[in-house]
């Protein structure tokens, strides 16, 4: 085999290289165009249509099994009922205390911890594992235990919610605290700053992104955990409505149930959306 | 009887001084793992270095990449230890201390959350200076240098050039005698660097800080210095110490003459010579 000179291997490479189009070149097709928002809107309400105007029309011919399934018209007349008698506020106003009272106390107590691990490696290298271990534990299997120890009140439900959040909050602080840029600490030593200035300049800065951008998954998380608080035992509260209609075969108050916590859940997302961006805008601002 | 009043540490004073730096045969050795066992050993990367920088000098380091240029500040910025020497500033030890000089890096490290005004005030908050008080003092500068319009804007709208401007702002600010540059237009495009070299040199000339400026490039060492300690590498040492004779104030103009044409060969030819053949 005769050696080839450097163009002559490219040559001959070029010469093994399938050809893909006859033209040589690719056009590129554009897969970015916006939908129209109209059609968009249209679409999403004929889902929602189709979706409960089939299940009543199911029901009604007899095809869907109304004592499982109920329909929307049975859920409807349940649910203006219900808020009519007024019971149902009060487990809404239950449920949704102690969702924000645990994701508030979780929140802070989680970004305490996060933020903690930044003044000893050795206290953060000791604990961190455990907080990785106590969040890797389906927490929800403890809510037994927690009812058991701190009553059927809203105390084990706010503890409920409250364990959810910290866990990822003080994981979200303590991955903040790792990525403050090293240089600017040793820009701040340079200048004689004491390791609180650093902290509170730096630090705690850098790591607030990273808590404000884990509220809109904690606060779901929240409200997860006051339920199951409310399922393992309780005297009010939406996930006890649930409960207790199952108990009692109402199909139809089990939907309302869900539905207002579907509802709940939206709102508290919507409402901590709003709340996110200005922190974020705030925390932008000042400093 | 005249009555002296001690001024308040809290006012800003921007004022021509400088102060004398003494590098005294500054020494830094790191251990390393021998391959294969378990011993370590000492490297050096900086064999003994003396340098001095004068009130209002200009000195600069020229060496390549690795030669322990910045080790070297580091440590007179008090942020390492030196396995041997002493850091002198105006005749007393300070070695091992932060918060006596300015220190600027490549990497202008503003603060993102922060405001332009907020970044370059850093340095007078860390000291203790009266937020009035530092404003009251950053803001002219800022006006005076271009980003008067940009006190309130985040660093993220900045170009490039302004922040490090803003960076070197806040290295002033500082208000110590001695600024640490290391290679601070280092990652700016050629035009945007001369602006800055330009700028430099008219803030030296104004505040006669004590400059010690590391870079690799010849042209810019020249341009700015007057005196020049060129380094090789391996461990870094000081080869050869050079002092420019050209004159203030430099020009663009400058850069053209047969003498600047001198002083870059002789610090090139002194960079590509072997350590064992400079005589």
């Amino acid at each position: 085999m005769t050696a080839l000179s450097p163009t002559a291997i490219l040559q001959e490479l070029e010469a093994r290289t399938p050809k893909t189009t006859r033209r040589g070149g690719r056009r590129l097709v554009s897969q970015d165009r916006r939908p129209d928002p109209v059609l968009v809107g249209v679409l999403r309400v004929a889902v929602v249509v189709v979706v409960f105007g089939g299940w009543e029309v199911g029901v009604r011919a007899g095809v869907i099994n109304a004592f499982y399934w109920s329909s929307p018209s049975l859920i409807l007349a349940k649910a203006v009922q219900q808020f009519g008698a007024g019971s149902l506020w009060g487990d809404l106003a239950f449920t949704l205390t102690s969702a924000v009272v645990g994701f508030v106390l979780g929140t802070v107590l989680g970004t305490a911890l996060g933020l903690s691990f930044w003044w000893s490696n050795t206290y953060g290298k000791t604990v961190e594992p455990f907080v990785v271990m106590f969040e890797a534990i389906p927490k929800l299997a403890l809510a037994p235990i927690v009812v058991l120890v701190l009553g059927i009140g809203i105390e084990s439900k706010i503890a409920m919610a409250t364990g959810m959040v910290m866990a990822v909050q003080a994981l979200n602080a303590a991955a903040g605290v790792r990525t403050v840029d090293r240089d600017v600490i040793r820009m701040l030593n340079s200048l004689g700053a004491t390791r609180a200035k650093v902290f509170r300049s730096v630090v705690v800065p850098s790591t607030l992104p990273w808590i404000i951008s884990g509220l809109r998954v904690t606060i779901g998380l929240a409200l997860a955990g006051a339920i199951v608080g409310e399922f393992i035992g309780s005297d009010k509260g939406l996930g006890r409505l649930i409960v207790y209609a199952g108990s009692v075969y109402d199909i139809a108050l089990i939907w309302v149930g869900v539905f207002v916590l579907a509802l709940l859940s939206i709102v508290l997302y919507l409402v901590v959306g709003v709340v996110e961006r200005r922190l974020a805008h705030s925390v932008a601002a000042s400093r | 009887m005249t009555v002296i009043v001690d001024r308040p540490s809290t006012v800003v004073d921007t004022g021509p001084a400088g102060s004398t730096l003494e590098v005294v045969g500054i020494g830094k050795t790191y251990p390393r793992q021998v391959a294969g066992t378990k011993r370590s050993e000492d490297v050096p990367v900086l064999s003994p270095v003396d340098i001095v920088a004068r009130p209002g000098e200009f000195v600069s380091i020229v060496g390549p990449s690795g030669c322990g240029k910045s080790t070297l500040f580091s440590i007179v910025a008090g942020l390492e230890t030196p396995s041997e020497g002493s850091i002198l500033i105006d005749g007393v030890d300070h070695t091992g201390e932060t918060g006596l000089v300015g220190y600027m890096l490549q990497k202008d490290l503003l603060m993102p959350w922060r405001s332009v005004l907020a970044n370059v005030v850093l340095g007078l908050e860390v000291r203790g200076v009266r937020r009035a008080d530092a404003v009251a003092a950053a803001r002219p500068l800022l006006r005076e240098y271009g980003l008067g319009d940009y006190e309130d804007a985040k660093p993220g709208q900045l170009s490039g050039g302004m922040r490090q401007r803003a960076a070197l702002l806040r290295t002033l600010l500082f208000n110590r005698q001695i600024m640490l540059l290391d290679e601070p237009f280092g990652a700016l495009d050629a035009q945007t660097r001369l602006q800055m070299q330009m700028w430099l040199l008219e803030v030296q000339a104004t505040f006669a800080k004590t400059i010690v400026f590391v870079t690799h490039d010849i042209d810019e060492a020249v341009f700015l210095s007057d005196r020049i300690y060129v380094m090789h590498g391996k461990p870094g040492e000081v080869v050869r110490e050079i002092r420019v004779d050209l004159p203030r104030p430099r020009t663009l103009e400058a850069t053209g003459s047969a003498a600047f044409g001198r002083y870059k060969d002789e610090v090139r030819s002194i960079l590509m010579t072997p350590s064992g053949e400079l005589t």
